[in-house]
């Protein structure tokens, strides 16, 4: 990329600097441009009380509110900070007074989120030694005034009033090209001699060209917007790690998946760690156990944590799945064990059978699939080697057990990223059996979802993101996203699904699975470990801490990804590939799912019935139908989800 | 003293009542005392839900008690069963079946210590309608299930009960100076006891939502229902037996007070019908994904209602004819 002193050195016969404020010469602290407004949020409820949750939506409203007014006067011309506090006003039975006092304040929080982008700071302050013009042209709601002072603290201290052209100021706006008239023409300035530096393709690129301006576009760090009615106080970590990343990454290329790894998965991790700490506070006799791949790096994170010198106990990482606690447990081999080994739209060969119970399953044809009511009926005809396979498998658990401590007398705390609890349920009922009641599990799950209703009774447990005492919309929520998060909170190697008989746990391999760590997750997890790790030590360079990642910020950033994702987002996870069979042994399921075609009955119930039941079942549902979306072909099938399941709705903050 | 006693009648639910507790120990507020009455269910299985969820160690949660009562009491005399083993300065009735948002005791009791005129407090609710089959439970839909201030006064609650009793944090001097719940009473008893309540001070309305109403859907295993659902007749009945009281104990109760009952819930039946006829023409008219069982249920209902339709706008338009009539019936 050319240095600012190269690029003017291209442009010799430009003898007037005009650039673009916002990304170019200024950004923020936060991610998002509404984003500023949840922090007027946090002072005003702090401040004035509760009435005032809600603001930053209502502000976001009233801006679309007033842009809406101002169409059907002039649809030039942009509108000003004042107009939409009027319109907030209106909104919500203010008073003039009270509405010019939040414009001041929403000024005010302007200016202090303001940080300098290097390279544009850098280029209008040699424009201006070189004896140039600068104009900074803005498509912006507040003033020419406020302009001038943001850059005066982003370091461009010569800035005034009359080196800004501000849409909002001038009935115009650069996207439209009317703006870009005010300048040629009121401005006096001749288009030939004019460089024009911006980020936006059509607003600083496209448009000024067609005046016969020339541009630059720095737009290689540039993202497409999150939806700005996703604006709450809860989301203001996750902006400002997101930002902090980007601010970090402005001179080099943004990665989606870094950035996914140190804004929400971080979270994730850093919610697990310091859940282990609130819970080590309340009960420090308590002993602490990351479960499965899903445990693995908050495990991770944990051992740096100590490394780094934090007074923290040992945490212990608990190899188990379902699979095995399942077979540890199985005293009888009837159809309702079958059914929990065969899934209902599996095809196992006996062999592929075998392998997951542990024993050799005679038959004429071992390596020929069978349907699930087959399978079953082969399983249950073995019962006796299904129980001699699961016999050994028990011994090499419990030996396992034993090494770990969590038969130990005492009160043990499993963390799992959790679904029904059941797995965890489970464990809790094995190991009290084992130790007659003398050893305590409870489970924390990061998510969980209605259907763990009944492990309550047999297991104490809370979850952090959904359970069934919360509302129906938030499960369907989390239940799309829940594939998402299984392969991105995971670990190198695969799941347990045996022990040898000295207890050490053997793992699967999934060839698809290693593909996707060695080319995408792997990346996500260095990121989320020593994110969180710094977040829980409180050194991010952020500033958010431990103080901050509290459940519902962590369930915001879930959905910020999960629930809304940028289409930059889906595109770099679109090649994950997932597995989901209890021995971790098929071949699993691309995490975006491809657009069916629509037959020639259209869309109607059941078949969209069926895609929803698969998307949710196999695939992250969200970044699927976000992925459809930009597709002219299976638009329609999106749309048609989001209208039949409103939840799926990507403004996922309510009014 | 424990700040909030909480009672909480259960018989043979475990997995409801597994929620029920998970909801109380996710409360903000702590200062309070859960009493799980088990009502004639088996004593074993009630402990080991309790010891699992007293197992908890994260936050600094109130206390779980159990009393077990060997022989089936009736609803109010389980919850005045609970209520005599705790004192406590607030109480609620948290049904097995029911749950809370973890905001509800801290907002309630709130609005309580602000206004020491009023006898209780009443927050808007969400109805979630679920299915539960074996040891699954999974929500179907959930509906808003809203009151106003209005619901909230003595003439708002003579037709009916207006709210759901997991909506609800009542004084506990309320229920000392109104008496206790009405052990004669099969269903209805904390409707009865409201209108005893709002006559001794007034009903707060708490405007957020922070309570869940679960109902079962018929399509639950059988045992699984409501009182409100599966009940209906006997809830019927229990009304015009309660009328009844009023009209006869003129010494104990305002005069007016079953006519002006039989009147109001008249008039709600009335508008509950127009808000099935509007729902229907909505779902006709915004061409929703067709569900054609419930336009059946809605149209079917409808129809069944159309002669007391007839009957109430008779009784709202003409209300001396009206009042005759009920006279009469409730003579008969």
């Amino acid at each position: 990329m050319l240095s600012a002193a190269a690029l003017l050195s291209r442009h010799p016969e430009a003898e007037v600097l005009c650039i673009d404020m916002f990304d170019t010469i200024s950004t923020r602290s936060v991610a998002q441009p509404t984003h500023v407004f949840a922090l007027m949020e946090r002072e005003l409820v702090s401040e004035l009380g509760d009435n005032w949750h809600g603001f930053a939506l209502r502000r976001v409203l009233a801006e679309d509110r007033a842009r809406h007014a101002q169409l059907e006067i002039d649809d030039r011309a942009d509108v000003t900070l004042q107009q939409i506090y009027s319109a907030y006003a209106v909104m919500c039975g203010l008073s003039h007074t009270e509405a010019h006092g939040l414009a001041d304040l929403e000024i005010g929080y302007q200016l202090q989120v303001a940080q300098p982008v290097p390279f544009g700071v850098e280029i209008a302050n040699l424009a201006r030694e070189r004896g140039m013009r600068v104009l900074i042209i803005s498509d912006n709601y507040m003033s020419s005034t406020v302009i001038a002072q943001l850059a005066n603290k982003v370091g461009l201290s010569w800035v005034t009033d009359d080196h800004v052209v501000v849409s909002c100021e001038h009935g115009g706006m650069k996207h439209n090209g009317w703006l870009w008239r005010t300048v040629l023409g009121k401005f006096g300035v001749d288009a030939t001699k004019v460089l024009h530096v911006g980020d936006d393709p059509h607003a600083d690129g496209v448009m000024p060209q067609s005046f016969g301006i020339k541009c630059e576009v720095r737009g290689h760090s540039r993202r497409s917007h999150r939806r700005p009615h996703n604006t709450c106080v809860d989301v203001l970590p996750h902006s400002v790690l997101e930002a902090e990343y980007r601010n970090r990454v402005m001179a080099d290329t943004w990665d989606d998946v870094e950035a996914v790894g140190s804004t929400t998965v971080a979270l994730v991790v850093a919610r697990q760690i310091v859940h282990a700490l609130e819970i080590l506070e309340a009960n420090p006799q308590a002993r602490i156990y990351f479960a499965a791949r899903d445990g693995w790096m908050a495990h991770q994170a944990w051992t740096r944590l100590r490394e780094l010198g934090e007074e923290l106990p040992d945490a212990t990482f608990l190899s188990f799945s379902r699979n095995v606690v399942w077979r540890s447990r199985l005293t009888e081999v009837g159809q309702v064990e079958a059914a929990k080994f065969v899934g209902e739209d599996e095809n196992l060969s006996p062999r592929q059978l075998g392998h997951r119970l542990n024993c050799e399953f005679s038959h004429a044809e071992p390596d020929v699939p069978l349907n699930s009511t087959v399978a079953r009926e082969l399983v249950v005809q073995h019962g006796l080697q299904v129980l001699d396979g699961a016999r050994q498998t028990r011994d090499g658990f419990v030996k396992y057990l034993a090494s770990t401590g969590i038969l130990n007398p005492g009160h043990h705390v499993v963390f799992d990223l959790g679904w029904k609890g059941s797995a965890v349920a489970d464990l809790a009922d094995f190991v009290s059996s084992l130790t007659n009641g003398a050893s305590t599990v409870e489970g924390i799950f990061t998510g969980l979802y209605w259907d763990a209703s009944a492990q309550r009774t047999r297991l104490a447990m809370s979850s952090d993101s959904v359970d069934d005492l919360r509302g129906l919309d938030s499960n369907v929520q989390l239940l799309g996203m829940l594939r998402f998060i299984e392969s991105l909170i995971t670990a190198p190697m695969g799941s347990v699904v045996g022990f040898s008989d000295e207890g050490e746990p053997r793992l699967a391999h999934s060839e698809v699975e290693t593909e996707s760590w060695d080319r995408v997750v792997s990346r996500v997890a260095g990121c989320a470990i020593s994110t969180a790790t710094e977040i829980v030590r409180g050194t991010h360079r952020s500033g958010v801490s431990r103080d901050h990642v509290a459940a519902p910020v962590v369930w915001a950033s879930l959905m910020q990804v999960g629930q809304s994702p940028r289409i930059e987002e889906v595109n770099a996870f679109a090649g994950i590939r997932h597995v989901t069979s209890i021995d971790h042994a098929d071949s699993g399921h691309a995490l975006v799912a491809d657009a069916p075609e629509i037959t020639a009955d259209g869309i109607h119930p059941q078949w969209l019935g069926d895609v929803f039941n698969q998307l949710q079942k196999f695939h992250w549902l969200q970044g699927s139908l976000q992925m459809w979306m930009h597709q002219p072909e299976a638009r329609e099938i999106a749309l048609a989800i989001q209208r039949t399941w409103p939840a799926l709705n990507p403004d996922w903050v309510s009014q | 003293m424990t700040k909030v006693a909480i009672i909480m009648r259960t018989f043979e639910r475990p997995v409801l009542l597994a929620r029920a507790i998970a909801s109380v120990q996710q409360q903000t507020f702590s200062d309070w005392t859960l009493v799980v009455v088990n009502n004639g269910g088996d004593p074993a299985t009630v402990n080991k839900v309790v010891h699992a969820a007293t197992q908890r160690t994260l936050r600094h949660t109130g206390t779980v008690q159990v009393v077990h009562v060997q022989e089936r009491l009736g609803m109010e005399a389980a919850s005045n069963r609970g209520l005599a083993a705790i004192e406590s300065e607030f109480f609620a009735i948290h049904d097995d079946d029911d749950s809370w948002n973890p905001e509800f005791l801290s907002t309630m009791v709130a609005r309580l210590e602000a206004d020491l005129s009023a006898a209780g407090v009443v927050c808007n609710t969400t109805r979630v309608i679920e299915t539960l089959k074996g040891d699954r439970v999974w929500p179907v839909r959930e509906e808003p299930y809203l009151s106003n201030p209005g619901l909230l006064t003595y003439r708002g609650l003579l037709g009916g009960n207006t709210f759901a009793p997991i909506a609800a944090l009542f004084r506990r001097s309320t229920l000392e100076a109104v008496g206790s719940f009405d052990e004669s009473l099969p269903v209805l008893g904390d409707w009865e006891f409201n209108l005893r309540a709002v006559r001794h001070g007034v009903l707060l309305h708490e405007a957020r939502n922070l309570a869940r109403y679960h109902w079962r859907t018929p399509e639950s295993d059988p045992g699984f229902g409501n009182t409100v659902t599966e009940g209906i007749d006997l809830h019927n009945s229990v009304r015009l037996e309660l009328q009844n009281r009023w009209m006869l104990h003129p010494e104990k109760y305002p005069q007016s007070m079953a006519a002006l009952s039989i009147i109001a819930g008249n008039k709600r039946e009335l508008e509950q019908l127009r808000e099935r006829v509007a729902h229907l023409e909505h779902i006709l008219a915004t061409g929703a994904i067709p569900d054609v069982q419930s336009i059946a249920r809605e149209t079917a209902h409808i129809l069944e209602m159309r002669r007391p339709l007839r009957r109430i706008a008779r009784v709202i338009l003409h209300p001396r004819h009206g009042l005759n009539v009920i006279r009469r019936r409730l003579a008969r």
